[in-house]
């Protein structure tokens, strides 16, 4: 049995896990994840579903034990705050009852004596603004939507002014508009504290995570800084556009030793796939003047986290792309 | 700041969610009905009756026939619904996403029970109270009035056997998780296993709760046993244990 230990602050991490496991049965479940999330700054935990990561976050927040491994969170008493995925609340309550309702559970305070914990009078209002819920302070939240409930979710975190925040998809109910906000809100938040953001859709992740580790049938492939990942596993490309017909030019490319792969994707424009950035870079003003063909751009094909996920999750997590080997780089470890 | 108490919290639970009322409209409702219904035994049993030629005949009614009636149905009838007010409190865990947001924030899942089960009995407990009221007045007014000291004793052993019944339901909530289970098995426990057939063993229904039932008819007609004070005391105990196993089971438990 694992055990979930509360530190003082260490210096660089905020959380490690050393060799955790939580096995559901039929390969579900945890499989010696050593986690290492550094101190400030957004952790994005990506992974197709039954990866393993609302059990692994649930193992960090206390909510659920491990069979095997120690977890080490290195902050203070009552400083971490849970977010999850669709958070509930007791509906005869208003958004701003609420929010202190979660500060009265973790502050406590005596008959007669000062709050334990001395905070803003304006608190409330002022989380409730910061996640856009200042108009519905009043409204009680058996009425709300659920991407309202998933902001007020974050209010009442915040209100805590946890060292360490866990989110849990956070996003997934939130309008495109709500999630450009909240996800901006996120990148500020972790200005002074750390946040672990876990989530499906990987252009959030991209946008806000410094660090990344993907999760894949409760291996942890990868983890390290997000350019890191991206720039480590996707070859780089380039879009070649020229006047007329490609096809001399693809059959050259082809013959080139530097260039990995070449895709035809319409009428005269080629994707290209290079053995290494300088490889293509210094080799392909060359294929294209001995082509003779008229060039209208070559633009490199930007690497987003999406492909670099793909690339080692093996398109989606089958059996036979489950690694159990962990990637490390960088930093964070 | 200061933040709302679990105390204030589970006060408006009972209060905006319409439980207390439904607790008072139901004991009231007993305490109104139950004397009446004593006082014209007679005449309804008659009046009910088809045939002319049979009359039954009733003894005139004593104020122990008003108050121990409105004591068998309250802690029946209102303990049925006692119980599924409890249950709707005390099962923490039957909806996990707002089990997260508790047990992520309480010291220990003790201080989030505790205060559900004291409010909810204060709740049962003062709704009970205030249909014995009722009840005594109407006695008082259509048949005469009870004695004063067995109505206090009476009133502190129903007290005793609901909250003992909220305890048993509390505990039933963590260990099922559901509500309507929770339910089902406190009314099992309570009105199949602890009346019925532990009740009536010799020797071990002296010290059952259960005999708290039908305590008030034995204490207002003074052929009261000398056992109440047993089973007072083991409903405390029962109480006690159930509250602490719930609280020692709930915190091992983990949120589905």
């Amino acid at each position: 049995m694992s055990q979930v230990v509360v530190e003082a602050p260490a210096a660089d991490l905020t959380v490690t896990t050393r060799g955790l496991v939580r096995d559901y049965g039929g390969g579900a479940g945890l499989h010696g994840v050593d986690l290492a999330v550094p101190r400030n700054g957004v952790y994005g935990l990506v992974g197709p579903n039954g990866a393993g990561k609302t059990t692994l976050l649930s193992i960090l927040a206390g909510l659920r034990r491990a069979d095997a491994g120690e977890v080490q969170v290195h902050v203070g008493a009552g400083r971490i705050a849970v977010c999850p995925d669709t958070p509930e609340f007791e509906p005869w309550l208003t958004a701003a009852e609420v929010v202190r309702q979660s500060y009265g559970l973790v502050f406590p305070t005596r008959r007669g004596a000062a709050a334990s914990r001395p905070g803003d009078p304006g608190l409330v209002a002022k989380v409730l603004a910061e996640v856009g819920l200042a108009d519905a302070a009043r409204r009680r939240v058996g009425g709300f939507s659920r991407g309202m409930t998933q902001r007020l979710g974050l209010a009442v975190a915040l209100v805590l002014d946890p060292e360490l925040l866990i989110l849990d998809e956070p996003t997934s109910a939130l309008d495109p508009a709500g999630r450009a906000g909240l996800l901006a809100l996120i990148s500020r938040l972790a200005d002074e504290r750390t946040v672990i953001f876990s989530s499906h859709i990987l252009a959030d992740v991209q946008r806000v995570a410094d660090y990344i580790g993907v999760l894949d049938h409760g291996h942890l492939l990868f983890q390290g800084p997000t350019d890191d990942l991206i720039s480590s596993h996707l070859q780089p490309a380039w879009e070649v556009r020229v006047r007329g017909s490609a096809a001399e030019l693809a059959g050259l490319l082809r013959q080139a030793d530097w260039v990995a792969s070449v895709q035809p994707v319409s009428e005269g424009v080629l994707r290209v796939e290079g053995t290494s950035t300088g490889a293509v870079e210094e080799g392909l003003p060359g294929i294209l003047a001995a082509a003779g063909v008229r060039l209208v751009s070559v633009v490199p094909v930007d690497a987003d986290l999406e492909t670099a996920f793909l690339a080692l999750t093996g398109g989606g997590g089958s059996d036979e792309h489950a690694r159990p080997g962990t990637q490390e780089s960088g930093a964070g470890e | 700041m200061n933040g709302i108490s679990v105390w204030r919290i589970e006060w408006w639970r009972l209060v905006r969610t319409r439980r207390l009322l439904a607790l008072l409209i139901v004991f009231v409702f007993l305490g109104f009905v139950e004397p009446l219904g004593a006082r014209y035994a007679s005449q309804l049993i008659n009046s009910a009756g088809s045939s002319e030629q049979i009359k039954v005949t009733v003894p005139p009614p004593v104020p122990a026939d008003g108050i121990s009636a409105f004591m068998g149905d309250a802690l029946v009838l209102g303990l049925l619904v006692s119980v599924v007010v409890a249950a709707y409190a005390c099962a923490i865990d039957s909806n996990p996403a707002l089990s997260v947001f508790y047990r992520t924030r309480a010291r220990s899942f003790g201080a989030l029970l505790l205060p559900r089960v004291i409010v909810v009995s204060g709740g049962v407990i003062g709704a009970f109270l205030v249909g014995l009221l009722v009840a005594w007045y109407e006695t008082a007014v259509l048949i005469g009035a009870p004695e004063v000291g067995p109505m206090l004793y009476s009133a502190l052993l129903g007290s005793v056997y609901l909250a003992f019944a909220v305890t048993v339901t509390a505990l039933a909530g963590v260990l099922v998780r559901s509500r309507l289970a929770a339910v089902g098995v406190s009314v099992v426990i309570l009105l199949l296993l602890l009346l019925p057939i532990l009740g009536e063993l010799p020797g071990l229904s002296r010290w059952m709760p259960s005999q708290l039932v039908g305590a008030s008819s034995a204490l207002l007609r003074h052929t009261a046993p000398d056992h109440f004070p047993r089973a007072l005391a083991m409903a405390v105990l029962l109480g006690a244990v159930a509250l602490v196993a719930a609280s020692v089971r709930g915190a091992r438990r983990e949120v589905a």
